[in-house]
């Protein structure tokens, strides 16, 4: 705050001296002074705005108002989306369903169900028919994960576009 | 009701289209929006103009607003705009003899005040808009320079040189007056 005031007053000074030192400065304010609004009529603030009223368009809420937090909420909610699926799938143990299924569709390397818990999810496996449907993991998976990333991408990029937008606007001159 | 809301939450209604809460705003800063646009312009019709034009322009753009307490700087900026859109639009300076025009015989002391009222309003008007808006936002409105580069979007160095090149100029224009000011404060 001092450090504010103290380079206020500089710039105060340096002014000043450019302006033919602090008396001409203060010559110059009090002639500036003269310079004054006329006087109003009683009245006039009401006159003005009745003028005014009439010509404010009912307004239209700015898309950007709306659009922003609603693109933030969409984003949060696809990542609590992916966070609750998690968790529900590690609560009913579907991890184990899904390697197997990924096992079956050679998602993951057959070695793999021999590793832990697995062996008696081949059984499971072996469940889920391997029908026309298998070759289709591949792509099922990445199509998900892909679209997934460009919705949180669009989500936040969309985001910060449209929160960047009224400064972008407000600037001139 | 209105009278005692603070500005944010005047926005805040405004922004969802309450008028009466967006009336208040205008009454609140109607006058220095007026005094903006009046020195930069030097004619009070035009001045009226200009500040309608300003607040209509607040009412659509209040979305993009984003602090309430930055509410006067806008508002300035805004006015100064505005000012500048109007003296583009209309290149031929105001009628710079109607304002101080007053037939009624005068005491000499007055008669010098007005003469010299004049020539300030002169010299501001003469002045190149930008350094005009820096000059009028620092010396009559009394923003800070950091308040003025942030009403003008400019660095605190451009407000530095602008108003120190308004200034001179005015120094230049002014000389004999103030001369006589420096006198006369000098006297008391």
């Amino acid at each position: 705050m001092k450090e504010e005031a103290r380079k206020v007053d500089a710039l105060d000074r340096q002014l000043a001296e450019s302006c033919g030192g602090p008396e001409e400065a203060a010559a110059l304010r009090r002639s500036l002074s003269l310079y004054t609004l006329p006087p109003e009529e009683p009245g006039a603030a009401e006159a003005f705005w009745a003028q005014l009223q009439p010509r404010l368009a009912p307004r239209k809420p700015d898309p950007a108002l709306c659009l922003t937090p609603l693109i933030l909420a969409a984003g949060h909610a696809l990542w609590q989306g992916v966070l609750v699926a998690l968790g529900i799938i590690t609560l009913t143990g579907g991890w184990t369903a899904l390697t197997a299924w990924m096992a079956q569709i050679n998602l993951v390397p057959a070695s793999w169900g021999n590793c832990g818990p697995l062996p008696d999810l081949h059984s499971l496996a072996a469940l889920i028919p391997a029908s026309w449907a298998a070759p289709l993991g591949w792509v099922g998976l990445f199509a998900m994960s892909w679209a997934l990333l460009l919705g949180l991408a669009l989500c936040y990029g969309a985001w910060l576009f449209l929160w960047l937008q009224p400064a972008r606007r407000g600037l001139r001159m | 009701m209105t009278n005692l809301m603070t500005d944010a939450a005047l926005i805040q209604r405004a922004r969802r289209g309450d008028q009466k809460a967006f009336g208040e705003l205008v009454l609140r800063y109607r006058r220095p929006v007026l005094s903006v646009a009046y020195r930069m312009t030097g004619d009070a019709a035009s001045a009226e103009d200009i500040a309608q034009a300003a607040f209509l322009q607040a009412w659509q753009q209040l979305g993009t607003l984003h602090e309430s307490a930055a509410l006067k700087g806008w508002l300035y900026r805004l006015a100064v705009n505005a000012s500048i859109d109007h003296l583009r639009r209309n290149p031929a300076p105001a009628d710079l003899s109607d304002e101080a025009a007053d037939p009624a015989p005068t005491p000499e002391g007055e008669a010098l005040e007005r003469e010299r009222a004049e020539a300030v309003r002169r010299a501001v008007l003469a002045l190149p808009e930008q350094c005009r808006a820096a000059l009028i936002l620092r010396e009559f409105e009394g923003l800070s320079y950091k308040e003025v580069a942030q009403a003008l979007a400019i660095p605190l160095g451009t407000v530095m040189s602008r108003l120190s090149y308004a200034r001179g100029l005015l120094r230049a224009a002014l000389g004999p007056y103030l001369a006589y000011t420096s006198r006369s404060l000098e006297e008391r």
